[in-house]
């Protein structure tokens, strides 16, 4: 299990209605870990744990922010940071970078989708920190903007606001077509917002290696195929469509290390023997995916039907 | 023994002479040709570009200074297409990558593979020789036996080749 860190919320704001940002600081009021603009913590809620961006630049942070937006229907971990007082304690994980500026670039094109503005203001704040070329578009409903004068008071005429879809289109198309080759774009949001934005950039020639996307949330996954899994013992256990490993392992009695059951904290990672994972997940490195050789067992399945594993 | 070669550094493209199709995702694109034989590729790539335009180079150089010509000005949505001998588009993928070009910005045609770059670990002087993966050659500077190792230096262009040790004979891995 990966290190926790005892936190403490010290400030919250509401200003914004449905989005709440909290302030965290270490419980012993230490400097707390440096993180990669575009970086997420894990927070351990009373549920399963969710992971949030941090909206800081990560250079010697003495607290940590995130802004969360209250999902009403969702899995209870933005109900509960809803619920949060000043002085309550918050376990979290050590920030991870899925995210992170490549620093080569010659221009940092960033476009933020409503509470996708988090890691694109974290991406923002080190930008305008250390001298790098960047430009953002932030498209958002109307009296639901997080962070607008943040993000005004930073970015000045570097940044566009758009609240309705057409003329965010017309500029994000515009802004896509003219960019010199060095460019990288970056882009988080709602799922669908982002396919936009990438199907924007693609028709207009940007070659994958320079979109970066951040996934928040988790999108439904499907119940996926059946498949067998072979424990170290030899016990075969079945896996059926709708049933995650990580239950089927937990039905069989076996104790696996869990926190957030939707890939993304990495405490379920399982060895793998034989077999092809089906990777699901949004905690390893596409290297680490390659490999084949771990899956984390909460929402990853199997490629084919059988899978052994070192439990 | 060798690796396969897909696992190795070496593109397959620098084994046996290959012409992939143009990269219909761009949007601006100029080709960089070196000797006749690269005309054929020329004609197909412009043609499947059609009607896009297609600023055609034939340096008489390394192609470095077209290159940076094009560069200065390109969007994203350029793409660099390099067709010719291995030598000639190994050098100059080199430059274009370490102007930060991407490689999936970069498309690479050969029309013969017969000669390859190797540089001497040893002291860093290149030959080029007919020698093929793990062959020997001579280096022309300092006289070592070089093995030609299954290894491509992205940013120098070259294949890297060490001297030939009887005791370890395949090499480092
Ligand atoms: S429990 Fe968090 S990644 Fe599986
Ligand atoms: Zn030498």
């Amino acid at each position: 299990m990966s290190d926790r860190i005892r936190l403490v919320v010290t400030a919250i704001d509401d200003d914004v209605p449905g989005i709440r940002t909290l302030t965290l600081a270490a419980a012993d009021g230490r400097v707390l870990p440096d993180f990669t603009p575009g970086s997420h913590v894990v927070l351990e809620c009373d549920g399963p744990a969710n992971a949030y961006s941090l909206t800081g630049d990560g250079t010697m942070p003495t607290t940590y922010s995130v802004s969360v937006l209250e999902v009403p229907a969702g899995a209870g971990g933005s109900r509960w940071v809803h619920g949060l007082a000043v002085g309550d304690p918050v376990i979290a994980l050590p920030p991870r970078s899925m995210f992170a500026p490549i620093l080569q670039g010659s221009r940092h094109v960033l476009v933020a989708g409503g509470i996708g503005i988090t890691p694109i203001l974290s991406h923002l704040r080190s930008a305008v920190r250390w001298g790098r070329e960047v430009e953002l578009l932030y498209a958002y409903r109307d009296g639901r903007g997080a962070h607008l004068d943040e993000v005004k008071e930073l970015a000045g005429d570097r940044a566009r606001f758009f609240t309705d879809r057409t003329s965010f289109a017309e500029s994000l198309a515009a802004t896509l077509a003219d960019q010199p080759i060095g460019a990288h774009l970056y882009t988080c949001g709602p799922a669908g917002f982002m396919d936009a934005v990438v199907e924007t950039a693609t028709a207009l020639g940007w070659p994958p290696s320079r979109i970066h996307l951040e996934h928040f949330g988790v999108e439904a996954l499907d119940p996926g195929e059946p498949f067998q899994a072979v424990l170290a013992d030899g016990r075969v256990l079945d896996v059926p469509s709708g049933v995650s490993l990580l239950e089927a392992l937990e039905g069989a009695g076996l104790d696996v290390p869990q926190l957030c059951r939707q890939g993304v904290c990495g405490e379920c990672r399982v060895t793998v023997r034989s077999g092809v994972p089906l990777h699901r997940d949004l905690f390893l490195s596409a290297e680490a995916k390659a490999a084949n050789d771990s899956l984390m067992c909460c929402v990853s399945r199997a490629e084919g039907d059988r899978l052994e594993i070192d439990l | 023994m060798s690796p396969p070669i897909e696992l190795t550094s070496v593109p397959s493209w620098a084994v046996a002479p290959s012409v992939p199709p143009a990269d219909l995702t761009g949007t601006t694109f100029s080709v960089f040709a070196f000797g006749d034989a690269a005309e054929q590729v020329v004609d197909a790539w412009v043609g499947a570009l059609a009607p896009s335009p297609v600023a055609v180079h034939h340096p008489s150089g390394t192609g470095a200074a077209d290159l940076d010509a094009d560069l200065a000005t390109a969007r994203v949505g350029w793409r660099a297409m390099l067709v010719g001998p291995l030598v000639e588009v190994l050098t100059l993928r080199a430059h274009a990558l370490a102007k930060g070009l991407a490689d999936d910005e970069i498309v690479v045609a050969t029309t013969s593979t017969s000669l390859r770059p190797v540089r001497c670990v040893h002291c860093a002087a290149d030959t080029v020789t007919t020698a093929g993966i793990g062959e020997t050659t001579t280096c022309v500077c300092c006289g070592l036996e070089l093995l030609v190792y299954h290894h491509v230096s992205r940013l120098q262009g070259v294949f890297l080749g060490f001297q030939v040790d009887a005791e370890r004979w395949e090499g480092p891995t």
